[in-house]
């Protein structure tokens, strides 16, 4: 957008932002090259929303339209890509951009897994949240590169709390009160995952008293818990690393199955002949 | 790729910029062929002093994009700009550089987005 003053660059400008704070997905179309001066020109912008709502304009009302209908697919695919259009005998590209947020690692509670955690989480791209009530452990110098610390109430900070589709909840509590709580409140609210730490024993219990309180068996079903994949972690550090491979195998849709092991019975059976 | 956060964050400060009265332009990755060092929609904010914040080209074809960036700010019309990583001279800073890419170039204004 060019011009602030033009009222349709002010509606997409307007409309970005809310996106950008809400979280949300969206399609920034942009102009970036035309064949002819025509009322299409380089740099106009129509932002289309998941739900098709669109705002400002390309310059041509038709174009708008089959524009926000390839912006669908855009945002099907989540993939940013230049499209040709014809405008009467105008040839115009459109940089169909996808805008999407960074995916977030929110962190309850705020112990000796949760510091190799954040770090992990940052290394590997997620805007980092830690929260735990204690002051103490929920600061900024035990969590320099995490994005948000925040030191209040496990309740309350994840009532208010604005969880999207690429929000992954590790609930890591002092105490498995803690952690049901936690879990009571993202539960049934969106989520790419959430996992939960404890033995086996607890963890099961738990879900039993969900499962009889009526939360809905699929979501539990969904739950990590206990958290992480099976590298046989005995440190925090390396319990850290089996929960943050579990989360990016959640994330990219990985297995967490070594690599090795289906080729295992092939190696075997032609080992004698390579 | 550009995050919503990411964005987010370079829209503050391109407006910081231009309430200062200084000029600022958008790059952003449009287009990519080969195994170029960034991604489509990786994005960098140009200020009229010649510094930038993000990078498009991981050090490789910035100085063109930047000559480029400073056209734009000058006439105040967006550019498609061309860069040809596989160039000799791409070549010569190392294995990095490579493929090919259109960068979108756009001048910011008050009130602007993206």
């Amino acid at each position: 957008m060019r011009n602030g003053a033009d009222p349709a660059g002010a509606a997409v400008d307007h409309a970005l932002r809310r996106v950008i704070s809400d979280r949300g997905i969206a399609d920034l179309a942009t102009v970036v090259s035309t064949s002819a001066v025509g009322p299409v020109q380089a740099g106009q912008k129509l932002l289309v929303e998941l739900d098709g709502e669109t705002w400002g304009t390309l310059g041509d009302a038709d174009l708008d339209q089959t524009v926000a209908r390839d912006a669908r697919e855009a945002l099907e695919s989540r993939k940013s890509q230049v499209i040709t259009y014809r405008v009467a005998d105008v040839q115009v590209e459109v940089f169909h951009e996808v805008l999407e947020p960074r995916p977030q690692l929110l962190i309850v509670g705020a112990g000796h897994i949760a510091v190799p955690l954040a770090r992990f989480g940052h290394q590997l791209g997620f805007e980092v949240v830690v929260v735990d009530d204690r002051e103490k452990f929920a600061n900024v110098e035990r969590f320099p590169e995490a994005d948000r610390v925040i030191a209040a109430d496990f309740g309350a900070t994840l009532q208010d709390y604005l969880l999207t589709p690429s929000t992954f909840v590790v609930i890591i509590t002092r105490a498995h009160t803690y952690d049901e709580e936690a879990l009571r409140i993202v539960l049934g609210r969106p989520h790419a995952y959430i996992g939960m730490i404890g033995s086996r024993r607890r963890v099961q219990t738990v879900l039993r008293i969900l499962a009889a309180e009526g939360y809905d068996p699929a979501q539990l079903s969904a739950i990590r818990a206990p958290i992480g994949l099976d590298i046989g972690s005995e440190t925090p550090d390396e319990i850290a690393l089996s929960i943050i491979a579990e989360v990016v195998a959640a994330r990219r849709g990985g297995t967490g199955v070594s690599l090795s092991r289906e080729m295992r019975p092939i190696a075997l059976r032609t080992g004698g002949e390579e | 790729m550009t995050s919503t956060q990411d964005l987010g964050r370079m829209m503050q400060q391109a407006e910081d910029r231009v309430k200062n009265g200084e000029r600022v332009a958008m790059v952003t990755i449009v287009r990519t062929r080969g195994s170029t060092p960034r991604k489509v929609g990786t994005k960098m904010l140009v200020f009229e002093d010649g510094l930038f914040a993000g990078t498009v080209g991981g050090g490789c074809g910035e100085a063109d994009v930047l000559q480029e960036t400073l056209n734009v700010m000058e006439t105040g019309q967006p550019s498609l700009f061309h860069v040809d990583l596989t160039a000799d001279e791409a070549e010569e800073s190392g294995d990095v550089c490579g493929g090919i890419m259109d960068v979108f170039i756009e001048p910011w204004s008050p009130g602007a987005s993206a």
